[in-house]
């Protein structure tokens, strides 16, 4: 690969012109940077551009140049770091990872010493009381290993017997560094080669090697963290008798840690990770291309280890948290939960709550009005972060650097703790200028992105779960617990159970009607009318007391499927002899010279959601409104369409009663076929299975007739009218009459 | 062209900006050009280049170059 910054000889004004004009700069323009300072005598901002070349990605060649100059530059550059001296314990030919890990360690914060066992001498190191190791005195030793270390067969006779023994080795090791050597361990998982001779076969096969690879992998880390944590311990068998002193074993360790090696190969793809060339020329069990990875990695446990990570996430709101801008788009206007940048935007939402979950605060650092920004977070119904999740909520007209300093300042805590998420490279760029110790990932411009983005960062390793993490971990087990219970379900409806869903009627408001409106203009399957309707007809209708426009978001377990299902209904008063059919099809005693009935204009729902039950709910939701008004029967339609099939039978399978059926008047969207016409009394609607809990989420004077009030939740403040029935009023309506190609053919495709 | 980025792997590698090499350079002339020196830089003209270099040819290079013909020989940029 030719790199365009491959030319040194240049001056630092013109590397540094170079670097100005892009936010990040390239490795190569990092290196040459760094080697002109060094050269210049500048050996702070030397060391500062050799680290960032570890953030800009730099190959082998590059990261090797950085390492020299930051082992010349940096004693010279008075950097405050954390020492620590480090044993590396190889079983390949470790001497690159030696050499870089000093460069990933001050990345990380840590000043590192690095000793080197000889080739494949580690076992010996560690277990000869006068070896180099033992001189050395480390604070850390990192077991740098492959799955050629361990013991274990291409086929094992007994495979639990097989692993436990293996594991037994490895924790019999850690033990006696952790005992003699006083220091902790860093352990490289083994990656499970990717080549195997038993081809999917080996995963239902214990026996396996590369099953007992991955049991390996599960046992150590089962050792690690202790019998409490994991109910069994793979290192009780063989692990000689020193529960007389307090055996780490019966604890677990807690100075091991890993770096999961198994997982970062197959993120990168296992044969990229390894490469049987350079194994066989020089035995580097990791491609040399990777090496700067492992070492970064490598890097960011020790880190954590040593308490340098970064602990809170300061998170910008608009493109970062939402699409759009609040205070121009509006809360109706921005983009989170519906379509595929929405998707996007909830996505690293809830990927943020998980680090939160994990214990990473969040603050929030964004130039909005404070009242407007928090509305999004307690009315928008697709927020999954609320206003308990930010520790500090910091949303005024001051520069970032001013507020990111008073979180800081508030949350007690360094700016060498934060780590600042900001789509804008303006704000980025203040930041770095004027912060330098605040981390700044820069989001891709690809909202799909960013939970990538956010992933590939490595200095939130949390060293060990805090008692506080241990009691969420309770909650996780009860979770999995539940988990099992779904796994095992022998019938639909105990599936259904599991689910655990939960359907909300939302009100139609401006921040639901362009996703109603979208619905109506490209469902096609669960849809017994198929009537389109831009924006301002349903405006238009929601306004009309009598009729009735329901709204329903459905979730469960594992997902928000958001807005998902809407029916609209009127209130039609049938005389004379219409009102006879009406009566004689089944409204009994009722049966009086007019009734109105409830006539089912459009029921319709997302394909996402078929199948849950959901359309039995919503029955005995009509049937509630109709009894609210008064109505004696429900009256329902289904107009034939191509693709639409899947409802004909809707009804009567709900009860209903057929009315007679006419021709092919009114097929919808023009298809011919045969409309039919159902009716239900409301005496004889029957009760829904009751596998989805209802709430009601509409405002109170709103909040008209909807089973189990007591599930009701404290009712959300109450929201602002619907917007005039003008369809440009409405922040995305106009997308609604023509949604993006690929949006409406998404959900076209798929149902 | 393939002389002057030949330098700058090579100035990468050993960590050294003003390195000068010479189609004569010899191992023993460049300070820090051990047996490891060699598989990185092996590795680094291979990525540089985009060429893979055969194992027959790994040990037979005197000279720099002999590694520059080489990569001209495997480059079709030449």
């Amino acid at each position: 690969m030719a790199d365009p910054e491959r030319r040194s000889g240049r001056s630092i004004a013109e590397l540094a012109a170079a670097a100005a004009s892009v936010e990040v700069p390239t490795a190569g323009l990092c290196r040459d940077l760094a080697l002109a300072h060094e050269r210049a005598g500048d050996h702070a901002a030397a060391v500062r551009w050799a680290l960032a070349l570890t953030d800009a990605g730099g190959d082998l060649a590059a990261w090797t140049a950085a390492a020299g100059v930051l082992r010349r530059a940096l004693p010279a550059a008075d950097l405050r770091l954390r020492p620590a001296k480090v044993a590396v314990l190889g079983s390949y030919t470790t001497a690159q990872f030696a050499a870089l890990l000093p460069l990933a360690a001050a990345r990380a914060g840590v000043a590192v010493e690095v000793y080197e066992c000889g080739y494949g001498q580690y076992r010996q190191e560690v277990l000869d009381p006068s070896s180099g190791l033992y001189g050395f005195g480390p604070d850390a030793v990192v077991l740098a290993v492959h799955a050629g270390d361990t013991a274990l067969p291409a086929f094992a006779e007994d495979p639990g017997h097989a692993v436990r023994v293996e594991a037994a080795r490895w924790t019999s090791l850690w033990e006696i560094i952790v005992s003699r050597l006083g220091a902790r361990v860093i352990q490289h998982t083994f990656v499970v080669p990717e080549a195997d001779p038993f081809g999917h076969l080996a995963r239902r096969t214990p026996a396996a090697r590369s099953s007992l690879l991955a049991a390996l992998n599960t046992a150590l880390g089962e050792a690690a963290a202790g019998p409490s944590a994991s109910g069994t311990s793979a290192s009780g068998t063989s692990t000689p008798d020193t529960s007389a002193e307090v055996g780490p074993v019966e604890r677990g360790f807690t100075g091991v840690s890993f770096v999961d090696c198994e997982r970062l190969a197959a993120t990168v793809g296992k044969r990229d990770w390894f490469d049987p060339r350079y194994w066989h020329r020089a035995k580097q069990a990791v491609a040399l291309g990777h090496v700067p990875a492992l070492a970064r990695h490598t890097a960011a446990v020790l880190g954590a280890q040593l308490g340098a990570s970064r602990k809170c996430l300061v998170l910008d709101l608009d493109n970062t948290l939402w699409g759009g801008v609040l205070g121009e788009d509006g809360l109706a206007g921005i983009a989170l939960g519906d379509g595929p940048a929405g998707e996007a935007f909830s996505a690293f939402q809830e990927y943020i709550a998980l680090l939160r979950d994990r214990g990473v605060i969040l603050a929030v650092c964004s130039k909005n009005n404070d009242a407007d920004a928090r509305e999004a977070f307690e009315r928008h119904p697709a927020m999954r972060l609320r206003l308990g999740d930010i520790a500090m909520f910091s949303a005024s007209w001051d520069d970032k650097p001013t507020q990111i300093r008073r979180i800081a300042h508030t949350l007690g805590i360094g700016l060498d703790a934060l780590v600042f998420v900001d789509d804008n490279p303006a704000e980025r760029e203040v930041v770095r200028q004027l912060l330098p110790e605040v981390d700044v990932i820069a989001l891709p411009r690809d909202p799909h992105e960013y939970v990538r983005a956010l992933a590939d960062y490595p200095f939130f390793e949390p060293g060990l779960l805090t008692s506080e993490d241990t009691a969420r971990t309770e909650q996780y087990r009860a979770r999995a617990q539940a988990a099992e219970l779904a796994a095992s379900a022998s019938s639909l409806e105990e599936f259904h159970r599991g689910l655990e869903m939960t359907a909300t009627v939302v009100p139609l408001d401006e921040l639901t009607l362009p996703r109603v409106v979208q619905l109506i203009g490209k469902t096609n399957q669960f849809n017994l009318t198929t009537r389109r309707r831009g924006v301002a007809e349903v405006a238009e209708l929601a306004a009309d007391p009598s009729s009735v426009v329901l709204c329903l978001r459905l979730a469960d377990r594992f997902a928000d499927h958001g807005l998902v299902a809407v029916v609209i209904a009127r209130q039609q008063r049938e005389t004379g002899a219409a009102a006879g059919a009406v009566a004689g099809a089944g409204a009994g005693d009722s049966a009086e010279a007019d009734l109105t009935v409830l006539d089912v204009d459009t029921w319709l729902m997302s394909c996402r959601v078929i199948g849950r039950t959901l359309e039995d709910e919503i029955a005995g939701l009509i049937v509630a409104e109709a009894r609210r008004l008064g109505c004696a029967a429900v009256r329902g339609h289904y107009l034939p369409t191509a693709k639409n099939a899947l409802v004909a039978d809707l009804y009567p399978r709900l009860g209903f009663g057929p009315i007679g059926s006419r021709g092919s008047g009114e097929g919808g969207d023009g298809a011919p076929g045969e409309r039919t016409d159902w009716l239900l009394p409301v005496t004889d609607a029957q009760r829904s299975p009751g596998l989805i809990r209802i709430v009601d989420g509409r405002p109170a004077g709103d909040s008209r007739c909807v089973p189990s009030p007591q599930e009701h939740g404290p009712q959300p403040p109450r929201l602002r009218g619907l917007p005039e029935p003008r369809p440009r009023t409405v922040g995305t309506a106009e997308s609604s009459a023509s949604a993006p190609i690929m949006e409406r053919t998404m959900e076209e495709v798929a149902g | 062209m393939v002389h002057e980025r030949l330098t700058q792997v090579f100035r990468e590698i050993f960590s050294d900006d003003e390195l000068v090499v010479f189609d004569t350079t010899t191992a023993d002339q460049v300070p820090g050009w051990d047996s490891l020196a060699h598989i990185n830089l092996i590795y680094a003209v291979e990525s540089e280049f985009g060429v893979q270099i055969p194992d027959e040819r790994l040990g037979s290079f005197t000279n720099v170059g002999e590694l520059r013909t080489c990569i001209e020989e495997l480059s079709s940029v030449g």
